[in-house]
């Protein structure tokens, strides 16, 4: 008897040395209630990425994750507020030349680098020049040719044609001011130690695991109200639903949508949203194949339910768009009119395009469950006016190759993703015919007037004026069916409840500068 | 035997080659562009090609397979395409705590499997023994992320004793290593009930028997001793397995090991990150077999004999 007892004990004993000899016993666990029920103010903040940044070099990257961090390290010249408008950020103030075609800012001085330095028309400089020659950046760049010094506390960025959105592009941390010193000094590692004049600096990168910054105590705007900031990493959106109800995080903007309602419902939780700066349209090779055939496009026009698929695929969190753009951008058309949804037309123009009995068509779709399910009531939806859609579900990467980078497909559901909120963003790049191919306009479209338009709208600085030009170009899309607009869905963030100062953002910026605990 | 263990390791050599030129070529041929999945969809043509340029992709396959080999073979595994870091620096930074979780995970499987495996044989046909089958069933059945959702649910958001997420504390790693020990406890107990029934029944138990030995020193001494090959052999494999394939747990419980990294390197196309960690997993097996072959030495007299007679 007194053998198993020992045998149970050393049993227990190997297990005790196991699990404790191999772990790391530094700290306790990082688990909270997430809440200041106790009367503790809290000053730390956890926030949840769905992926690992790529890069916290502002021009080397281009995902929404990498931005999210970002917002927190840098500054730009000008910055945008929640609610849209145009702040003086690191200029004091901006003048656009009378032409358009250059900018002159006013820099603000005595502003510190987190690494003590002070910054200079340099660095602005250094800056804008480094964003304007990367590859990443030049949705948000193109119409940038240079910046100049002009004196010590004035700077000038030369433009290559006038481009009214050019103080939102200003505003896009894509062009957000670093360290010259620091950039030089060790190009390849500043992406990963990054050194910005932000309201939070850089203190550990774990990969896979997290990022941490704590507050930047010179930023120029005063101290933020929280002082240790946190990104942790969960690939398992689940996981990370599971993570804030427990407290182990305190914001989540990345959710499934099945777990919405629960996350609306939990009184610790508050849920906030708007429309994101995207939309979903169909697209369609307008150049060759099947979907040459204008009236078959047309068909498409009129077979879409879109109160149907947004309650089918969004669970109702969607608004329909008839313009090519989202609701959110500057320069959208509330008032369009664009096709309804009609069956009996839509099966009559299948007909006159020479398909009386009916055509099968081939749909390409990323294998993500947010296309693959709106995909799939489309197909549904073509199949009740003589269309009969084959999907095929593939992976990013050759979806990306075949339908953005060779435009080899006949239809296919996709979204525009808009960094700065102005319709440009959404158009320009989709529907300019020197866009053609390579990841822009995949509709392949070539129409003068169209080009000439959507350069018109470029230029122009009255904002009612370039409203009217972006009708004419969305009369002249459902006119042509070059695309077919469907939706924009809503950006949600969910915070801890006592957590204050958040807000929901179409272009997913998040300044947790703003945030404080109750 | 440290003859054969040199050899041994000359062997992987090949094989790692191999195993290289493999993943080069499917990751070459499948659809998707590194420079195109960098940039996003929305990059010119110009941008996109620019890259190409740059990271070296317009060169022949066998050009940048060659220039890939000759860096291995100096050490350098290359940069990779994602986050611009040296391939081996993050494989290194993420492999200890793969290993710490598949080694408590395998921890718990022994500890936990073999008595239940050993008491089912010897109580063939008992409660114990029918529970055990009923559970193995239901461990090898349940799948991880379901498994690890449900154990996330009850132990941390209903009782509060374990946190969900993170890597800091052991009390971090307790929820990851139960799901993860799930499947191999269930193959562990399995291989030493079947392993145990089939030593039981053979003629020098029933002498040890005969002997008047206790019935604690026929099945520990005389059947374990001899029960254990096979189930060592299995714990090497699933171990080898856990190391590359605990992608689904680490994913559930927000871990940054291995799995993670491969599966973020794979949607990115990220060549040198996939290729380094699949030539970095496949050496850790290969080194694993060693061991367990090792091991049979110590087990097995006669492969002992076999290691000395070579």
């Amino acid at each position: 008897m007194n053998k198993r007892i020992v045998s149970i004990l050393c049993y227990l004993l190997i297990l005790t040395i196991l699990v404790v000899g191999c772990g790391n016993s530094n700290g306790e666990t990082s688990t909270n209630n997430g809440s200041s029920s106790e009367g503790n103010k809290r000053e730390d903040l956890i926030f949840a990425l769905a992926a690992e940044p790529t890069s916290l070099d502002p021009k080397g990257s281009n995902d929404t994750v990498s931005f999210r961090v970002m917002n927190q390290v840098f500054d730009t010249l000008i910055r945008l507020e929640p609610d849209g408008t145009l702040a003086p950020g690191l200029a004091e103030s901006w003048e656009v030349s009378e032409d358009g075609t250059e900018v002159t800012f006013k820099i603000r001085q005595g502003v510190k680098f987190h690494n003590g330095e002070t910054m200079t028309v340099d660095d602005v400089v250094y800056s804008i020049n480094e964003a304007i020659n990367s590859h990443f950046t030049s949705r948000v760049t193109n119409t940038m040719e240079r910046a100049e010094v002009v004196d010590d506390t004035t700077v000038k960025l030369i433009l290559n044609q006038p481009y009214s959105p050019i103080l939102k592009c200003m505003a896009t941390i894509t062009m957000g001011i670093v360290n010259k010193e620091a950039m030089e000094a060790d190009p390849e590692g500043f992406a990963r130690n990054p050194v910005g004049t932000g309201p939070y600096k850089f203190v550990e990168w774990n990969t896979g695991e997290k990022l941490v910054f704590e507050r930047f105590d010179d930023y120029w705007r005063g101290q933020a109200p929280i002082k240790d900031l946190t990104f942790k990493i969960f690939t398992d959106q689940n996981t990370a639903v599971v993570a804030l109800e427990n407290g182990e995080i305190d914001v989540l903007e990345t959710f499934p949508m099945s777990a919405k309602q629960s996350l609306i419902d939990n009184e610790d939780l508050n849920y906030y949203e708007t429309e994101a700066g995207l939309y979903y349209h169909i697209s369609f090779n307008n150049a060759e194949g099947i979907f040459s055939n204008k009236k078959l496009r047309q068909a498409v026009s009129y077979a879409i339910d879109r109160e149907a698929i947004i309650e089918g695929a969004f669970e109702g969190a969607a608004v329909p768009v008839y313009c090519p753009m989202p609701p959110s951008v500057t320069g959208y058309v509330e008032d369009f009119k664009g096709n309804e949804y009609n069956p009996e037309k839509a099966k009559e123009l299948v007909a006159a395009a020479g398909y009386p009995d009916g055509v099968t068509v081939k749909m390409a779709t990323l294998e993500s469950t947010s296309y693959t399910i709106p995909t799939e009531i489309i197909q549904a939806q073509l199949r009740e006016v003589g269309i009969n859609a084959e999907i095929e579900i593939m992976e990013r990467g050759a979806f990306l190759s075949d339908v953005y980078d060779k435009c080899d497909y006949e239809i296919s559901l996709v979204n525009i993703v808009c960094p700065v909120t102005d319709a440009d963003f959404a158009v320009y790049g989709r529907l300019h015919s020197s866009m053609k191919g390579g990841g822009n306009n995949i509709q392949l479209c070539d129409i003068p007037e169209l080009d000439e338009l959507i350069m018109e709208a470029r230029a122009e600085k009255d904002e009612e004026v370039r409203k009217e030009i972006y009708s004419e170009i969305s009369e002249i899309v459902r006119e042509e069916a070059i695309l077919v607009p469907i939706c924009t869905n809503m950006s949600a963030v969910v915070a801890n409840k006592n957590l204050k100062g958040v807000e929901p953002s179409a272009t997913n910026y998040y300044y947790v500068y703003n945030y404080s605990w109750e | 035997m440290l003859k054969y263990i040199f050899k041994r390791l000359l062997q992987m050599i090949p094989v790692l080659l191999g195993i290289s030129l493999i993943i080069f070529a499917i990751m070459d041929f499948t659809p998707g562009d590194p420079a195109r999945l960098m940039l996003g969809e929305s990059a010119t043509e110009e941008d996109v090609e620019a890259l190409r340029e740059e990271m070296g992709l317009n060169d022949n396959f066998f050009i940048r397979y060659f220039r890939y080999i000759g860096g291995a073979l100096k050490g350098d595994f290359g940069i990779s395409y994602r986050n611009k870091l040296p391939v081996m620096d993050e494989l290194f930074s993420r492999f200890p705590t793969t290993l710490k979780l598949t080694f408590y995970a395998i921890a718990i499987s022994v500890i936990i499997g073999i008595p239940i495996g050993i008491i089912s044989a010897v109580k063939q046909y008992s409660i114990i023994d029918n529970v055990s089958v009923v559970l193995t069933l239901m461990l090898t059945s349940l799948p991880g992320f379901w498994f690890g959702l449900m154990l996330i649910l009850l132990f941390s958001l209903k009782l509060g004793w374990f946190p969900a997420t993170g890597i800091d504390t052991w009390r971090h790693f307790i929820l990851p290593s139960i799901t993860l020990a799930g499947s191999c406890m269930a193959t562990i107990i399995r291989m030493t009930r079947s392993s145990m029934l089939e030593v039981i029944r053979q003629d020098y138990i029933r002498t040890a028997r005969a002997k008047g030995a206790t019935q604690k020193k026929v099945m520990l001494k005389h059947a374990f001793k001899n029960a254990l090959l096979p189930i060592v052999t299995v714990i090497g494999l699933t171990f080898g397995v856990q190391v590359g394939g605990a992608i689904i747990t680490e994913s559930v419980f927000a871990i940054p090991g291995l799995g993670t990294l491969m599966v973020t390197s794979v949607r990115m196309k990220d060549i040198p990150m996939v290729l380094g960690s699949v030539l970095f997993i496949a050496f850790v097996i290969g080194i694993i077999n060693l061991i367990v072959d090792i091991l049979y030495a110590f087990i097995d007299p006669r492969v002992k004999a076999q290691y000395e007679k070579k």
